[in-house]
């Protein structure tokens, strides 16, 4: 198969890799090697569900653009191993540096760019530095953990007497330990409640398509020298909680990842 | 992951699963796990991957998977109907598993649209031994409206249901969000009856989720009658739960619920047959 300038473009492909080869990851590979490599960090929990398709539709964009691509899932999370509540903020950060390692050994690019949504965004900038990433892309990081911590005990709060969902109230007992579908150990919550987000240093794009949260702390990053800021339409419904089984499809955003990205490449 | 390997296969090479493997010498019985609506192969809220590690560990080779177009699964370019190429599909699972874990006979699993397509494709497919349907096709009977109606105006909080519902003008947000066309009831049950007489065993297992259509584990008699007490037939009602399972405890009970079903229906290594 090829792309119409003759360029093969190969199926992504399931693979394992990272510590016991417990992370999972689709990988797409080209031949050019003159183009950076990009590296999708998911977001976590039911977010990275609800984004996984857009997930895939920016990774093919990116891959028919002639850049290798990996798209992963985290430890504890999706179809790597692991249960869900042993998912740890660090051992994402490790399995995102294990992740950056393969790709550049599947790619031989040493050129990598990440992409992350909401925790995946938080993830990227974390690992930034060790990973060295050229250029961030990140959308609705979340630079608040507290605050994060803070809407997700809501949320689940509000769940058991979601009439549309249940046919009668669940109970505390039935709803505790969990956020939105998954367990979430203290420790998780920990990690979140004292994270603290380094600026990055290299050139940032955030792509902001809500307007409240983490209002603050995101007009500081957008401040930063590297930082630039694209708004995204429509806003999206991360915590609602009528949508949860909703996709998030944001092609707008899609788009201007891929001219971003393919533009300065 | 130990036990667990990724896989792209299928006849154009189109499709993407993770076939799972006890540690144990594997029995002869493969569980296909198909897509729930449009969310790929990990299920709801992780539903699939839970359901086929538990599986696994009681002795059963399984395969969660993306249908054709659904999450990381392509197209091949076919021209046939979306019911033609889920077959197709499955088609090409069973023989990954054939040739993976040596599985002679499978059991197809899904919830909500998933159980639609384990359906069609278990009323015709060759070597399918059982289904685990959950939300399937049930309808609904008089017996039904009668539960539907009569509490409400005695419980507070189904009147706030009642009211909230009827502010949207939109169909019921839930049922719109889940709805699926269900086939005539004749037609599904003289399948049902097929299935059961060529000794295939059936679970189904409804949530509170689908209390739009099915609101007693009692109906399940009213709308099949005699397919309800077939020796083949299996059928729990899980009134507290939702559509998609959202709190542990609950996924948890319904994979309890799967694993001691399919350990007495098709036990493992007994060539699918029950003692």
């Amino acid at each position: 198969m090829t792309d119409g300038s003759n360029r093969e473009i190969d199926k992504d492909i399931p693979i394992r890799f990272g510590r016991d080869g417990d992370a999972f990851g689709m990988y797409a590979h080209t031949s050019d090697t003159q183009m950076p490599a990009v590296l999708l960090c998911p977001p976590f929990g039911l977010e990275m569900i609800r984004t996984h398709r857009l997930y895939r539709q920016l990774a093919q964009a990116l891959h028919a653009g002639g850049m290798p691509v990996l798209r992963f899932d985290y430890r504890c999370t999706g179809d790597a191993g692991g249960d869900s509540r042993e998912l740890s903020l660090q051992h994402c950060i490790e399995d995102t540096l294990d992740a950056v390692r393969e790709l550049r050994a599947r790619s031989s690019s040493q050129r990598v760019t990440v992409f992350g949504a909401r925790l995946g965004a938080t993830t990227a900038m974390q690992a930034a530095k060790e990973a060295g990433f050229e250029r961030l892309v990140l959308w609705d990081p979340v630079l608040d953990g507290q605050a994060y911590v803070r809407s997700q005990d809501a949320l689940q709060e509000a769940l058991p007497l979601d009439c549309m969902r249940f046919p009668k109230p669940r109970t505390p007992a039935d709803v505790a330990g969990q956020w939105l579908g998954f367990e979430v150990s203290n420790q998780l919550r920990k990690e979140l409640s004292e994270m603290q987000v380094p600026t990055p240093s290299a050139s940032t794009l955030i792509l902001d398509s809500r307007l409240h949260e983490d209002g603050m702390a995101r007009d500081a990053l957008a401040a930063t020298k590297h930082a630039t800021v694209i708004r995204i339409q429509p806003s999206t419904e991360w915590n609602s909680l009528d949508r949860l089984e909703h996709a998030i499809l944001l092609p707008a955003l899609v788009q201007a990842t891929t001219k971003y990205l393919l533009g300065t490449a | 992951m130990n036990g667990e390997l990724a896989l792209r296969f299928g006849r154009g090479h189109h499709l993407v699963g993770i076939a799972g493997f006890p540690t144990s010498p594997p029995g002869d019985v493969g569980v296909i796990v198909l897509n729930a609506g449009l969310v790929h192969r990990v299920g709801p809220f992780r539903l699939h991957v839970e359901l086929t590690r538990a599986l696994n560990q009681l002795g059963y080779t399984t395969l969660r998977m993306d249908l054709s177009t659904l999450g990381d699964s392509g197209a091949t370019g076919e021209s046939g109907s979306q019911s033609e190429q889920v077959r197709a599909d499955i088609r090409d699972a069973m023989d990954q598993l054939r040739a993976q874990g040596g599985c002679t006979r499978f059991v197809l699993a899904g919830l909500c649209s998933g159980a639609e397509n384990a359906f069609l494709a278990a009323s015709s497919e060759q070597d399918v031994a059982g289904a685990i349907l959950i939300d399937g096709y049930a309808y609904r009977t008089p017996g039904f409206y009668l539960r539907r109606y009569l509490p409400r105006a005695l419980n507070p909080f189904r009147v706030i249901r009642f009211i909230s519902r009827k502010i949207h003008t939109a169909p019921i947000q839930s049922e719109a969000r889940f709805a699926v066309e269900f086939p005539p009831r004749s037609a599904v049950s003289e399948q049902l009856q097929r299935m059961l007489d060529g000794g295939m065993k059936l679970l189904f297992v409804f949530s509170g989720g689908a209390s739009s259509y099915f609101n007693h584990l009692r109906q399940f008699r009213e709308c099949y009658g005699p397919i309800a007490k077939h020796p083949g037939t299996t059928v729990y009602y899980l009134a507290d739960s939702d559509h998609t399972f959202i709190l542990a405890g609950d996924r948890k009970e319904l994979i309890d619920m799967i694993g001691g079903w399919i350990t007495c229906a098709l036990p493992v290594g007994s060539g699918g047959s029950n003692p």
